[in-house]
């Protein structure tokens, strides 16, 4: 398990990371979301050791994090900006990552390469965006590390390449036991793959739930009453955290099981009633919006 | 596969892939070690088989040359101290170049290593590749020159101490620059902080060598100018010491000389080892605190930004009032004190203020920051301004304590002999290795009065700005017992008691140290070969030679007259009737020695005449055609003017001559003239000869005076009525 303990990071005058407290736990995949600036990857480089912050402490497995590479060989950091070794070619990088991570599978890496249809005989410089992506993704799996730690690196993926990564993803996880963290500044990136979701905004930390458990706790609800009187008894008690009226048809986010709405709704007899799936994004405009936050202006493309 | 269960071979290849990848400049480095040390070994030893064979070389010589050849390119006189430099600065800034990029930062810093054992690890990727190119280069070298015979035993101990001594230079210069990289968070600022380490030291000590020049009266250019904390002049210092100094030990035929070299250089090597001590030490320091999010940054740490904004504009305020007084300051007054000043405290601002801009990445808006750093910088100025020009540290008036002197010597006197063997006159510094006065007291007494005369002299030229004569300028040196130097320059005024200058000149260690007739066991060997030898005597108009007289019966007779004779008074009072030029020339060499002659040197008169080379003082009339004089200051009369009379003269100053055929004339001439072809040593312009006037005398087609053979003049008050008359018309 990842821990971050009242984590504070500053650069200059600008406090970039302001008293986080997340817990990663193993065997989940962890969302960072936030805006550009909001502290992910800040986060990500204390998690993996590349900086040190002023106050707190980043445990990995209850171990400090920080020059210790005892912990840093179960971490494989996938940076937005990704580093090869000057005109290196994928082999190559698997040769170098062979030496410095101990359970680097090299022919799991050519063989994925070639499934991804990478050729790893050709110079990095002239990969595209994505493919570049993909061969640090590919090397961040083959290295075999309990943490796999990605920022923003589901960006410039194509749709099918993404939904190929989170299919390896699904199965280091279940193979290995394989940790991915994945920072993105797009919630929508996120939602079909995290199992926790961390939101971060000026440096600290709005929000940090398991997705399963959200949507457990919160409906949206589609109904039409016939009157005012109907709509007051049915209301009566639930905690309304969103509601929205077009014409007679009311939609609303409550907290609470479905089976307690479906039941007050029961007492207002509406003409019209359907609990809808809610996304993500719905949760967390709903979650924020309620500690006052307005998350589409910041993180919805 | 893991990396456990690579092979040796598969971790050798991937190792050579990292070192190619991240050390690639290797691939530049080994071509160029490889054209210095094997192209150069053959270009260098093709040369010396060629200078051989077209200059006849004997083969004692020649084996000497190719022996030297190989020192030149591989010893002690190698310049690829600079390559090594070259090769260092290139690995540190590849090795290092992650900490100017976050992505770099992000994929090395991620590994799990520590950062102390990622920068061991580019030291020793970047030390064992220098180590390994240098070597196998300098082994090819050494076995091309084997192929030619260019190889012993002291030649192999020169060059395998100076592949020590590069091998640390590398590792320090090395250290410096990773130190350099490591406070700056961008390259620009990183190249020009190795510039700052590699430069600033020398700097320094040359501009306080320039203040003391401008400063102090008794500074002498012959003291040692000592740069501390700096790999660079060390080795610059050091590889000129090895052309100068083992060039005197038979080097390459001498284990031992390799030591004695080392010896004498020890505290240059010892300043670079110090160096990379400290270098590493800041290093390992300067690495725990440096940040990962400090890329991007000019110089990281405030304290050190300050010590280098501080250093720039102290260095760049000394250097404006240098330039200046160079090139604008013929006269040092209140008022150009007062100018240096300003320009010095202009220049701290104007730099403070780019520095400052340029520590903000280029943001001109940053110029006025930092103004108590300027402050500082500004107070600095003013305080070594004030110590040279109130000289608070004494410099001007320091002579060292007497128990503390061991010997003392008086240098500067005329160069009388030359001898060119390999690189220049053997006997340059005959003075400096072989005049030590023990009479310390006596010789403390007269530097006291020169330098109380120089400062005066200087003082005076300072205030009309222009050359005052006021008695003869000498550098001396004291030997201290501790083994340190003392160099200083003194004016040793034409009124200074006699007395007390004779018993310093009559001195025989004064003679012994003055005369290298004393020490000329070269010479001498001379009279043992066969080579052209002339022996010719003048007078200045007539001369005679001969080749049958020995420079060992000349010496011996000299060397009797000098210890018999030579005195201050003697020199002050008479000039030399006739000089005596020994010349000796083969291939390997050119021998040159002058004996001033003077009336009471019987022995070398009576040695001279033996041979009938002797020619008297006096000019015989018939050999001369015509004599011209010349006026300088027509018009005027010099010698009644004062001192200040005759600078203002100088602007104004109108030239005639006058050639006399008239014999009457001529013999008038001669009985009233001076002829200072010979000035000896101890000698004064004013009491001798008339300023205003100057004599060529025409013989058949030669010309003697002027610039050419002869220096004539009349004496002070003497110049004959007519010729007044006719050159002021």
């Amino acid at each position: 398990m990842i821990e971050l303990i009242d984590l504070e990071k500053s650069f200059d005058e600008i406090k970039a990371v302001n008293r986080v407290s997340l817990s990663i736990k193993d065997g989940e995949v962890f969302g960072l979301v936030g805006t550009n600036g909001a502290g992910k990857s800040t986060i990500l480089r204390t998690i993996s050791g590349v900086i040190r912050p002023d106050q707190g402490v980043v445990l990995v497995d209850k171990r400090p994090v920080f020059d210790n590479p005892d912990v840093k060989k179960d971490l494989f950091y996938i940076s937005d900006e990704q580093y090869f070794l000057p005109n290196s070619t994928p082999e190559e990088m698997a040769d170098y990552y062979e030496g410095v991570y101990a359970n680097f599978d090299k022919l799991r890496f050519f063989k994925l390469a070639q499934g991804f249809g990478l050729d790893v005989k050709r110079k990095i410089v002239n990969f595209s965006k994505g493919m570049k992506k993909q061969v640090s993704i590919l090397l961040g799996i083959c290295a075999g590390t309990k943490y796999l730690l990605c920022d923003e690196t589901f960006d410039g993926l194509d749709p099918v390449v993404r939904q190929g990564v989170k299919s390896l993803f699904a199965a280091e996880m279940a193979d290995r036991g394989l940790t991915p963290i994945i920072a993105s500044h797009n919630l929508r990136e996120l939602e079909d793959i995290c199992d926790h979701v961390g939101l971060l905004h000026l440096g600290g930390v709005i929000l940090s739930e398991d997705i399963a458990d959200m949507k457990v706790g919160m409906q949206k609800v589609q109904c039409v009453f016939e009157s005012e009187d109907n709509e007051r008894n049915a209301l009566e008690g639930l905690d309304v955290m969103l509601h929205e009226k077009r014409g007679r048809l009311h939609t609303l986010t409550i907290r609470g099981e479905r089976e307690e709405i479906e039941n007050a709704f029961k007492r207002g007899n509406p003409i019209f009633f359907e609990i809808l799936a809610l996304t993500l994004e719905e949760i967390f405009i709903s979650e924020t919006e309620v500690v006052g936050y307005d998350i589409r202006k910041f993180i919805l493309e | 596969m893991t990396s456990v269960n690579l092979s040796l071979s598969d971790r050798i290849k991937n190792r050579k892939n990292y070192i190619n990848r991240t050390l690639w400049t290797s691939l530049i480095a080994l071509p160029l070690m490889a054209i210095y040390y094997i192209f150069g070994m053959v270009l260098t030893i093709t040369r010396t088989i060629n200078y051989a064979e077209v200059s006849g070389q004997s083969a004692e010589k020649f084996y000497n040359s190719k022996l030297d050849a190989v020192i030149v390119v591989m010893g002690f006189k190698q310049i690829g101290w600079l390559l090594a430099m070259f090769v260092a600065i290139m690995f540190a800034y590849q090795g290092f170049s992650y900490l100017f990029s976050q992505s770099k930062l992000d994929f090395y810093l991620s590994q799990p290593t520590t950062r102390h054992q990622r920068i061991r690890k580019n030291f020793a990727n970047a030390i064992g590749t220098f180590t390994l190119m240098y070597i196998a280069v300098e082994v090819i070298g050494l076995i091309v020159a084997a192929c030619f015979g260019a190889v012993n035993g002291p030649v192999l101990l020169n060059v395998l101490v100076e592949t020590i001594r590069t091998i640390i230079t590398f590792v320090v210069v090395y250290s410096v620059t990773v130190l350099a990289m490591f406070l700056s968070g961008n390259f620009p600022t990183a190249i020009l902080l190795t510039g700052f380490f590699a430069f600033l030291p020398g700097i320094i000590s040359l501009e306080l060598v320039q203040l003391k020049q401008m400063f102090f009266a008794t500074f002498s250019s012959e003291s040692e100018t000592n740069v501390y904390l700096s790999p660079l002049a060390d080795r610059v210092f050091s590889t000129s010491a090895a052309h100068d100094y083992i060039e005197k030990l038979n080097y390459n035929q001498n284990c031992k000389a390799v030591f004695e070299f080392l010896k004498s250089n020890m505290i240059r090597d010892l300043d670079t080892i110090l160096v990379g001590i400290i270098a590493i030490v800041l290093l390992i320091f300067v690495s725990k605190v440096r940040k990962a999010e400090d890329t991007g940054k000019s110089i990281i740490f405030r304290p050190f930004r300050w010590f280098v904004k501080i250093s720039i504009c102290v260095v760049s305020g000394l250097f404006a009032i240098s330039l200046m007084t160079t090139i604008a300051f013929s006269k040092q007054n209140t008022r150009t004190y007062l100018l240096m000043c300003v320009i010095m405290v202009i220049t701290a601002v104007i730099v403070g203020c780019i520095v400052e801009v340029l520590f903000d990445n280029n943001n001109i808006k940053s110029f006025n920051k930092g103004i108590a750093q300027t402050l500082m910088a500004v107070a600095v100025l003013f305080l070594i301004f004030m110590i040279h020009k109130g000289d608070l540290c004494g410099f001007d008036s320091y002579i060292p304590n007497t128990d503390s002197i061991e010997s003392c010597a008086f240098l500067d006197g005329p160069i009388t002999y030359e001898y060119y063997e390999n690189n220049g006159n053997i006997y340059s510094d005959y003075a400096e290795e072989n005049m030590r006065i023990t009479d310390v007291d006596l010789f403390v007494d007269i530097a006291k009065i020169g330098m109380a005369t120089i400062k005066n002299t200087k003082q005076e030229m300072n205030e009309s700005g222009r050359y005052r004569d006021n008695g003869w300028n000498r550098t001396i040196l004291f030997r201290l017992k501790n083994g340190k130097k003392v160099y200083r320059e003194i004016t040793i005024p034409y009124d200074i008691n006699p007395e007390l200058m004779d018993r310093m000149v009559s001195g025989e260690e004064f003679i012994k140290g003055e005369f290298p007739c004393f020490n000329d066991d070269r010479f001498r060997a001379l009279d043992k070969e066969k080579d052209n030898r002339t022996v010719e005597y003048t007078n200045g108009l007539e001369a005679a030679s001969t080749t049958k007289l020995s420079y060992e019966e000349i010496s011996d007779a000299y060397r009797k007259d000098l210890l018999e004779n030579y005195s201050f008074t003697l020199c002050k009072e008479e000039l030399p009737i006739g000089q005596i030029v020994f010349s000796s020339t083969s291939k390997n060499f050119f021998a040159d020695a002058r004996f001033d002659v003077y009336s009471g040197f019987t022995n070398t008169i009576e040695a001279l005449k033996k041979y009938e080379v002797f020619v008297p003082a006096e000019y015989d009339i018939s050999k001369i055609d015509s004599v011209t004089v010349y006026n300088y200051y027509s018009g005027y009369d010099v010698e009644s003017m004062t001192q200040e009379e005759r600078d203002k003269l100088i602007a104004n100053a109108n030239q005639v001559k006058v050639t006399y055929t008239d014999k009457k004339q001529i013999q008038q001439i001669l009985d009233s003239m001076f002829n200072y072809s010979f000035p000896g040593e101890w000698y004064n312009h004013g009491t001798y000869f008339s300023p205003q006037y100057s004599i060529d005398i025409n013989s058949g087609r030669t010309v003697y005076g002027g610039y050419g053979n002869g220096f004539f003049s009349f004496k002070p008050g003497e110049v004959p009525e007519f010729v007044v008359k006719d050159t002021n018309k």
